[in-house]
């Protein structure tokens, strides 16, 4: 019966793809557990050299990516799940492809299933990025989350790898009562914000509510932070960015400080966010005893995931996708966009499907404001675009110069026809405004399917 | 030319759903009219001042969050009284109109003391209650159509003083079964819905300002009706997405 499920599900696999359902990512994951939902734990067992497991509201995909990068080119053979297939059907599906001699598992997985997935495979290292408000109506509430991660910590044993982003007080909390802690973070920049900005979901002590001090801020509620009420704060750091260069919507550039000493690194992906998925990437490495120069010639040849930060070129115009599906990712994607010297033809689009999450109030919450000096057009599109239109107006943009395009394919055919010959496009979408953009490219023979792209 | 003085309460805490979009909206349409509104935020351990204001806007928050300034809000719990039954306007949303009422008692029993200005009270269900939501919604004189976004675990029982913010056309509302979204009583408004609310229900909006603008010039207030290229399109959009039961 076993092998019959595996083997029903592998040809759900071989099949998937050539179905379009979405790249089959998820479905014979999903098959598979239908007939065996013992699968998991037992397909994981395998994984001798390590089970990786990387959660985070934003990030998760990029930093398994870098990380994937690296120990492929470190010549350990790994397993990976596809960008976004992140619940347990599939992992599932990643597994039900491993090859025998793939012996290491690195797998990005949800916020809300990561305890049960962290149990399934026996994960010995577990890489804890960032809490943001995000889905509000997938989850309820942000502090279910934290809750379960913390209960999940109490229950680790005492062998686990517990690297944890210090620059997240929640994560810091929930952590400290674990013996084996590894704390990256960043050290103090030029990039930092001037205040906390509005979508910061708490600023406040995660062990006595009294309000935080913040020498720095970096992105949302995170930064160089203490509370001098309790005395909690940033715990020393074990893999710090130092003197961040922040290259536009091109590249980043920093130092991480280390036990071992001071690395340079370069990565062709923009933000300060991507410095903490590169810096997380890198602590793990070490962890699995990769040399230092094998991970920064790793790291510099990473590009971003499909729709995370991706240029494609529509004849003579740039079209830069920066996905933007809660206000944290949002907000640092405008800050990115900060740094872009000229002036700027920007589309947003929002979809309010169940993968965006149905309730879209977070763009209200996003600074949008911060970068209306710089727009050159602003076209909004997806399911949604007529709330955009009113996020935008009531921010006080001149509701002259909106175009609202609801329909994906009128939307490109606008931004093609509109823009000046030459011109930088830069789409900020939701997650399926994401997909369906990309589709609609792929239809007209301008990019590839995302699931022909490698890992 | 007229300046509202508009108190938000606990922005830091109770903020989760978009509410600055409110308070943008309620600034915007005064401004568009040729009037100005100051936004003070009052939160922990800060003073209502009931004279101070002439609308008065609390939104929602988590649970954590909501049970921090719950202790806080029992302070300002005489002042506030005092500026709902001086006709100060108010509009509390989501965890903001449990608040509005008597109280709110959670799963373990638990209770939150509310502020008594809606004469409701509230008692956390088995279930959330989350969806898009359509009313058909009165103020006043004043029958027009209210969309939104509700998600809440709380039921809220409307006592004799408080009259609904509308009927449920699609959606939950107040509890899931008395049919009623929202509460009214005086100028205070209640409701759960958020998304945020005034954006795409701009008579909802006009309908606060009108009484704070009467509020703060002791005269007989019509606003006149302004209209954009969104609004329309962006509620009728939230219409077809409620009847279509997704
Ligand atoms: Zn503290």
């Amino acid at each position: 019966m076993r092998h019959l499920a595996r083997f029903i599900a592998k040809a759900i696999a071989f099949l998937s793809p050539l179905l379009r359902q979405g790249g089959g990512t998820s479905a014979p994951g999903l098959a598979l557990l239908k007939l065996d939902p013992k699968a998991v734990p037992r397909m994981a067992a395998g994984l001798s050299d390590g089970r990786i497991v990387i959660s985070a509201t934003n990030g998760k995909t990029s930093t398994t990516r870098i990380l994937s990068n690296i120990t492929t080119k470190a010549q350990i053979s790994s397993v990976s799940n596809a960008a976004g297939a992140n619940l347990k059907s599939g992992i599932a599906t990643a597994l039900l492809k491993k090859s025998s001699s793939q012996k290491l598992g690195v797998f990005e997985v949800d916020e809300g299933v990561l305890p049960e997935i962290v149990a399934e495979i026996g994960a010995d290292t577990i890489i804890l990025m960032n809490l943001f408000r995000d889905q509000l109506d997938r989850y309820g509430e942000l502090e279910t989350i934290r809750e379960s991660w913390k209960s999940m910590i109490d229950k680790l044993p005492a062998s686990t790898n517990l690297l944890i982003n210090a620059d997240d007080p929640s994560l810091v909390f929930a952590s400290l009562c674990h013996p084996n802690l590894i704390f990256f973070g960043l050290g103090e920049t030029d990039y930092a914000l001037e205040s906390i900005p509005h979508a910061a979901d708490s600023s406040q002590c995660p062990r006595c509510n009294n309000q935080l001090q913040y020498s720095q801020v970096t992105i949302s509620h995170m930064g160089n932070w203490q509370c001098i009420q309790c005395g909690l704060s940033r715990p020393d750091l074990d893999f710090e960015a130092t003197e961040i260069e922040l290259r536009g919507v091109e590249n980043i550039k920093f130092k991480i400080l280390s036990r071992t000493g001071e690395e340079p690194i370069e990565a062709k992906l923009p933000g300060l966010h991507n410095v903490y998925n590169v810096l997380a990437a890198f602590a793990a490495a070490k962890q699995l005893d990769i040399q230092t120069e094998t991970a920064r010639i790793a790291i510099a040849s990473v590009n971003a995931a499909f729709g995370r930060t991706e240029t494609i070129q529509l004849k003579d115009k740039k079209l830069t996708l920066l996905l933007a599906k809660n206000p944290a990712g949002a907000n640092s994607n405008l800050e990115t966009l900060l740094l872009h010297p000229e002036r700027i033809h920007l589309s947003v689009l929002l979809n309010d499907r169940i993968a965006d999450g149905r309730d879209v109030s977070w763009i209200w919450d996003v600074d949008y404001e911060k970068i209306f000096h710089k727009i050159e057009s602003l076209h909004v599109g997806g399911e949604r675009a007529y709330d955009l239109a009113l996020r935008f107006m009531y921010g006080g943009y001149d509701p002259e110069k909106i175009t609202v395009k609801d329909k994906i394919s009128d939307l490109i055919d606008c931004l093609l026809t509109e823009t000046p010959p030459d011109s930088s496009i830069f789409v900020l979408p939701s997650y399926t405004a994401m997909l369906d953009l990309r589709a609609e490219l792929v239809s007209r023979g301008l990019t590839h399917e995302f699931w022909k792209e490698g890992l | 030319m007229t300046t509202v003085r508009i108190c938000h309460l606990y922005p830091e805490n109770m903020n989760i759903y978009g509410d600055r979009g409110n308070i943008n909206v309620l600034i915007k349409r005064l401004e568009w009219r040729g009037h100005s509104a100051t936004i003070t935020p009052i939160g922990i351990g800060e003073d209502f001042s009931p004279d101070d204001f002439d609308l008065c806007y609390l939104g929602g928050g988590q649970d954590r969050d909501q049970n921090i300034i719950a202790a806080d809000l029992t302070k300002k719990a005489e002042g506030i009284r005092s500026a709902a039954k001086d006709g100060v306007a108010f509009l509390w949303v989501c965890g903001g109109i449990q608040l509005a009422g008597h109280g709110y008692t959670d799963a373990n029993g638990n209770n939150l003391p509310g502020v008594s200005i809606l004469d409701l009270e509230t008692v956390a269900g088995e279930e959330r209650l989350i969806g898009d939501v359509v009313l058909d919604a009165k103020i006043g004189d004043n029958n027009f159509t209210v969309v939104g976004y509700e998600n809440h675990i709380g039921q809220t029982n409307l006592g004799p003083d408080a009259r609904p913010l509308g009927n449920v056309v699609k959606g939950f509302g107040n509890n899931g079964t008395s049919g009623v979204e929202g509460a009214v009583q005086q100028r205070v408004i209640g409701t759960y819905l958020h998304g945020p609310l005034l954006p795409k229900n701009p008579i909802l909006a006009d309908a606060l300002l009108t009484w704070s603008l009467e509020h703060r010039s002791s005269e007989k207030i019509s606003l006149e009706p302004l209209s954009d290229n969104f609004t329309e399109a962006a509620k009728g959009r939230a219409i077809e997405r409620a009847q279509a039961n997704r």
